[in-house]
């Protein structure tokens, strides 16, 4: 039995058999790509409010998408991210101020399936999805017209990007015109390396309201992943590509208090 | 060569029917719209849709019924209940020969599972068949209980439909698990139509607006007519259109005006509806003038306006309710071009007047229409752009537009589109012209002056300290003109900003008729 459950509801001119067909890549090529799969069933259901959602505390997983008629791209997209979001365990730890990481690799895996439906439905079109074949291409447009509207800085530019917007990240989690912008400057290590993603199958699974700051975050991050008995490759991955000194340094400011804090405690 | 045609628009209509379909609750539904305007075709794409789910379908009887005696009717049913599989459900003694075996052989076929799609069904409100809702009633309470099966009533005469189905009276009146009322295409698929069958060209597809409307039915015959695209000349171009689709003598929609009338109009209120077409914006004054005095024009332009909604009557903007500046016109595109414009050519034609002659004389009085016409049509993409959360001027009122009557003060104001947001205090004053030409020095001046008096005005006076935003409109701006009128400030924006808005390419391409088709409305 299929682990997604598209509701009956108003999906407007389409199939429920071909929504899930679209939805059942997604979930594939995710799947494939964490070395996991959801813990829960998933029912995907209508949603007029203008962001898609997951549902915290509901098991089955309950979605909510806006995509409607036969945009597959849009479902493809939004189904993407809810479904990361469960990978990352989003509701395991919540409300911390690091979760507008939570949010970037999600946009990151609604670009990188995107990405990589574009040759999965050449090689294998899903059966149920009428023309997927001709389809294919237009994932791959649908993901690069959102990567040339948040075009990132240069590799080496951004450290000093992070530097300046994390402040905004942490206040606002869900600024996603930010997080676009690092989850395009993310995406080619990802497709290059789609094992990148295994490590984010360990986010939330500590307490990281303690993670004093991002550097400290990836750090608990690394931890967590050695505790599950393997070696941490995508936290250090992002402490080189955002810029470890950066990180260190608002580190070094931001311990200090803490300690001190910790120590009158 | 014309391209092949598709099932258009409608996705909301389809969700919700395709989300009773697949549900396992009984349903009696209605579906109303006008003549052509897509009711079976509305059917037949959902159920085609279903069969993605449903390899097998859903079984469904369609049975259109006669405006005949009760055991014609009967016999029709015998005939559609004949052509499909559901001999089983009704036995050989059971077969129906009158009103209440109709009836109950409905019920016996629902209780099958069959979905049941009553055609026409506005015939059954007056004459020999009028008992049939009564005893649907019957039959229907009935069925409430079960799990498969659904009736839908299918009728293009809204007033009948209404009396039926709406009226606290009727028998089958509170019984409707849902209803669909088919309006004309939105303008999205109005430009993505045009833009497969018409080469995108948006002067051309405001004529086929101003004929058609959004009624799909039309455009489908104006695509299957010998292809007058290579036509260069727009003159040429429509004059050939208009022959081929309503003035030759087998031209398709030849009669088609008089048959929308005849269903829905009594001798007064079609007196009434063809002085308001002539006039396109007419006063109850002018209707006055221009009618013999035994018609009671308040009378028919109630029936016309509230219960046949054939007519729209508008006000200016923040006009008392019963204000006497108001405008009446023909709401139905369709309707309006034919009686105004086509009618008259084809009296001449019907008397063997035919050629270049007739068609010639059709095209001034089309050009005059296609002036109200774009009017109507930017009020609605301002809406729906606005609808559709596309643009960067959200409304929080109907668009309306503002005039006077000049005697009231020394000058005329006419002002065709304002627009505005209560919340952000942005007011946009619009002109729309039929040619961006029109656009001059002079009527741009003219235009700015019209505002600044409209401002001050008793309505105008609310707006005075808002933010004031300058438009014009037009089907198509030269580029060169758009960067100079932008340059001095005008927002300029035309048909081909309309559809660029409402094509949503945020979200993609749409798998539906495939690639090619995405393709062409890139």
């Amino acid at each position: 039995m299929s682990v997604i459950t598209v509701c009956n509801a108003n999906w407007g001119a389409t199939s429920l058999s071909a929504i899930r067909g679209v939805l059942e890549s997604v979930h594939g090529v995710l799947a494939e790509a964490f070395e996991k799969v959801p813990s829960e069933p998933i029912r995907v259901q209508t949603w007029s409010s203008p962001r898609p959602t997951v549902v915290e505390d509901e098991r089955p997983y309950q979605v909510f998408l806006t995509a409607r008629d036969r945009y597959w791209s849009w479902y493809a997209f939004e189904f993407a991210q809810q479904i990361c979001h469960v990978l990352t365990n989003y509701d395991n730890c919540k409300g911390h101020k690091h979760k507008w990481f939570d949010e970037t690799l999600c946009q990151l895996a609604s670009l990188f399936a995107l990405h990589r439906m574009a040759d999965s439905w050449v090689a294998n079109p899903p059966p149920t999805v009428p023309r997927a074949l001709e389809f294919a291409p237009y994932h791959l447009e649908f993901a690069e017209r959102i990567e040339r509207q948040h075009e990132p800085p240069r590799p080496e530019g951004l450290p000093e990007w992070l530097k300046e917007e994390i402040d905004h990240l942490e206040a606002d989690s869900a600024d996603r015109a930010r997080t676009m912008i690092l989850a395009v400057a993310l995406l080619p290590e990802f497709l290059r390396d789609p094992s990148l993603w295994v490590d984010c199958g360990a986010l939330n699974t500590w307490d990281a309201h303690s993670d004093g700051n991002f550097a400290v975050y990836l750090d608990s991050w690394s931890a967590r992943v050695q505790e599950q008995g393997a070696v941490p490759r995508t936290p250090p991955f992002l402490r080189r590509l955002l810029g470890s000194d950066t990180m260190g340094l608002r580190l070094a400011a931001m311990s200090l208090p803490n300690r001190d804090l910790n120590g009158a405690a | 060569m014309a391209s092949a045609w598709h099932f258009y628009g409608r996705e909301v209509e389809l969700g919700a029917l395709l989300k009773r379909f697949r549900s396992h609750r009984w349903f009696f539904g209605s579906i109303r719209g006008r003549r052509r305007i897509g009711k079976t075709d509305l059917l037949r794409q959902s159920l085609q849709l279903l069969k993605e789910d449903h390899p097998s379908g859903r079984r469904v009887l369609l049975f259109q019924v006669p405006d005949s005696t009760p055991a014609d009717a009967a016999g029709v049913f015998r005939t559609s209940i004949a052509g499909g599989d559901f001999g089983h459900a009704i036995s050989d003694a059971s077969r129906p020969s009158n009103l209440p075996e109709l009836a109950v052989a409905i019920g016996n076929v629902i209780r099958e599972g069959v979905i049941v799609i009553i055609a026409d069904f506005q015939v059954c409100h007056r004459g020999p068949l009028r008992g049939l809702p009564s005893m649907l009633q019957f039959q229907v309470d009935r069925l409430q209980d079960t799990a498969n099966g659904g009736l839908i009533v299918m009728g293009s005469v809204q007033s009948k439909m209404e009396a039926m189905l709406a009226n606290s009276r009727a028998p089958l009146f509170g019984r409707l698990t849902f209803s669909l009322s088919l309006d004309p295409w939105d303008l999205r698929t109005v430009f993505e139509v045009c833009d497969r069958h018409a080469s995108g060209d948006l002067q051309r597809c405001l004529t086929l607006w101003t004929l058609f409307g959004g009624v799909p039915k039309y455009w489908r015959l104006f695509s299957e007519i010998d292809d007058p695209r290579s036509i260069s000349d727009w003159s040429e171009w429509a004059a050939t259109l208009c022959e081929s689709l309503f003035l030759q003598p087998d031209a398709r929609l030849r009669d088609e005006g008089e048959i929308l009338l005849g269903r829905e109009l009594s001798r007064s209120n079609l007196s009434v509806l063809r002085v308001i077409a002539e006039a396109d914006m007419c006063t109850r004054a002018a209707l006055r003038d221009a009618l013999p005095g035994q018609i009671d024009i308040s009378r028919s332009l109630a029936c016309l306006v509230r219960d046949l909604r054939l007519v729209t009557r508008r006000t200016p903007v923040f006009a008392r309710e019963g204000s006497t500046k108001a405008r009446y016109s023909v709401s139905d595109q369709f309707l309006s071009a034919w009686l105004s414009a086509v009618l008259p050519a084809l009296y001449h034609a019907r008397l063997g007047d035919t050629g270049g002659a007739v068609t010639r004389r059709l095209l001034p009085r089309l050009q005059t229409l296609e002036g109200f016409a774009f009017e109507r049509m930017v009020r609605e993409a301002i809406e729906e752009v606005s609808r559709a959360g596309v643009d960067d001027f959200p409304l929080t009122e109907h668009v309306r537009g503002y005039w006077n009557r000049p005697r009231e003060g020394s000058l005329p104001i006419e002002i065709d589109v304002v627009a505005w947001n209560e919340e952000r205090k942005r007011v946009r004053f619009g002109s729309c012209k039929r040619q961006a030409l029109k656009h001059t020095k002079g009527s741009l001046d003219a235009f700015r002056m019209n505002v600044r008096h409209f401002l001050e005005t008793r309505e105008g006076r609310r707006f005075r300290d808002w933010n004031h935003e300058y438009a014009v409109y037009t089907p198509r701006f030269p580029d060169e003109m758009r960067q100079r009128l932008k340059a001095d400030g005008w927002v300029c924006q035309d048909l081909g900003d309309f559809r660029e808005m409402l094509n949503r390419p945020e979200r993609g391409r749409n798998g539906d008729s495939g690639a090619s088709r995405s393709d062409r409305i890139a």
